[in-house]
């Protein structure tokens, strides 16, 4: 599992170009970034990486930046 | 604990009524907007809502499916000898809608009643208390009704849920049965998560003030304390750990490999857990019912509601995997055979 995994996942989910997302881009506050897009990626990060995310950490998410070290440090 | 079977019980006949009133999930797109409304009715897999009219009670839904099942299975008023209700929305704080719904159907007055409080979980709850009484020859026959109204507790102004609930009501008698005839039952129970899925106020931790009733605006919707809220990525986190775990934990104490599901009846949260869900245990889709397109997540009667809709008529079902998991946090998943099973036609209300 390497970054650019967790940022293309990410960039499907929010259906936007991949290679489109910066990791300083802010998460927090976009209007794509909702409740579905969080469920969404918990479901890929169990899927694709076995990580076990927490709904309530990643609602808080600052950048992608902080999303890709939630997902490489998750059990 | 958490596991226990049961054995020479019969799940003899089930039936359900839901509202003939149906509401469309496009319907909400000027609220919405067109493109959000797809895509949560494509990740939901929910097209209608069948939504209980101003003065139809869960309890109605419920009396209206106990009758039907009644007749249909020619089972006497006086021969029921317990009924237990389980909703989340009775139609009184007191007396027990258990009780009220006994005179309703002219059940004898030695008929024990009572509610419980339980949601998501409640139905396979229910069918492993009924279990219980019959096995232990407390009593022989018991009418279980589970059913929710969810759609009066649900702000139309709130994306994260008026989309999501539909309301019905369903019957299932229990009886004794042939002792080869074994239910396996894995229960649980997680109150940390309580507030996961919870109207706040109009109980006693919170009385109802004229505050209560008043919608805020809250993450992008707009609600009272009166009504639900649901945090849908801790009940993810929820349904994709814990639920999983349990059921393969019930597997393994029934002896039963995955490959020996023939048929896996989730309660129908939403199309995209399930299907997750279903990924994570090995099960083939197509052995999973999705009865949820047109009904929408009916919360406590769920599952039966699933079994109607979808294999009304059938018998010979085979090896059954029920499962109920949410609001609690709570959970409860049944492995029975069910050959025999009396699936009834769906009543409308």
């Amino acid at each position: 599992m390497k970054a650019e995994d967790i940022v293309r996942e990410l960039e499907e989910i929010l259906e936007v170009e991949p290679g489109s997302i910066a990791t300083d881009a802010v998460l927090n506050g976009l209007d794509a970034w909702d409740s579905l897009a969080v469920v969404s990626f918990m479901a890929v990060a169990d899927e694709k990486f076995g990580k076990r995310l927490s709904g309530k950490q990643l609602e808080k998410v600052g950048t992608v930046a902080d999303l890709i070290k939630l997902v490489e440090s998750a059990a | 604990m958490g596991v226990s079977k049961v054995k020479g019980v019969r799940i003899e006949a089930v039936c359900c009524a839901v509202p003939a009133n149906s509401i469309e999930v496009v319907s909400y797109a000027e609220r919405f907007g067109a493109g959000a409304v797809k895509k949560i009715s494509i990740s939901t897999g929910i097209s209608a809502l069948r939504v209980a009219q101003e003065g139809v009670c869960t309890s109605d839904l419920c009396y209206a499916a106990a009758r039907s099942l009644m007749s249909e299975t020619g089972i006497g008023s006086s021969d029921i000898d317990a009924l237990i209700f389980i909703s989340q929305t009775p139609d009184y704080i007191l007396p027990a809608t258990s009780c009220v719904l006994q005179e309703r159907l002219g059940l004898a007055k030695t008929c024990a009643a009572f509610d419980v409080n339980l949601g998501c979980s409640g139905y396979v709850y229910g069918l492993w208390m009924a279990a219980g009484l019959v096995s232990s020859g407390l009593v022989k026959r018991v009418l279980l009704l589970v059913g929710d109204t969810i759609s009066k507790i649900t702000s139309e102004e709130d994306r994260s849920v008026a989309m999501l609930f539909g309301d019905a009501g369903s019957a299932t008698l229990v009886t004794s049965g042939c002792e080869d005839n074994q239910l396996f039952f894995n229960l649980g129970t997680d109150g940390s998560g309580y507030e996961s899925i919870i109207v706040p106020d109009g109980g006693f931790r919170h009385r109802p003030t004229s505050d209560s009733m008043v919608r805020a605006e809250v993450d992008g919707g707009k609600r009272s304390a009166m009504e639900l809220v649901m945090r849908g990525s801790e009940v993810f986190e929820f349904a994709q750990s814990q639920v999983p775990d349990s059921i393969i934990e019930l597997l393994a104490y029934a002896g039963s490999p995955v490959e020996s599901i023939d048929c896996f009846v989730p309660h129908q949260a939403n199309k995209f857990m399930l299907g997750h869900l279903c990924g994570k245990l090995g099960i083939p889709r197509e052995k999973m019912l999705v009865g949820i397109g047109q009904y929408g997540n009916t919360s406590s009667a769920s599952i039966p509601l699933a079994l109607v809709t979808e294999l009304q008529g059938r018998k010979d079902l085979g090896n059954v995997l029920l499962s109920g998991f949410g609001v609690g946090l709570s959970w409860g998943s049944l492995m029975v055979r069910l050959d025999s099973l009396n699936i009834l036609p769906l009543v409308e209300v």
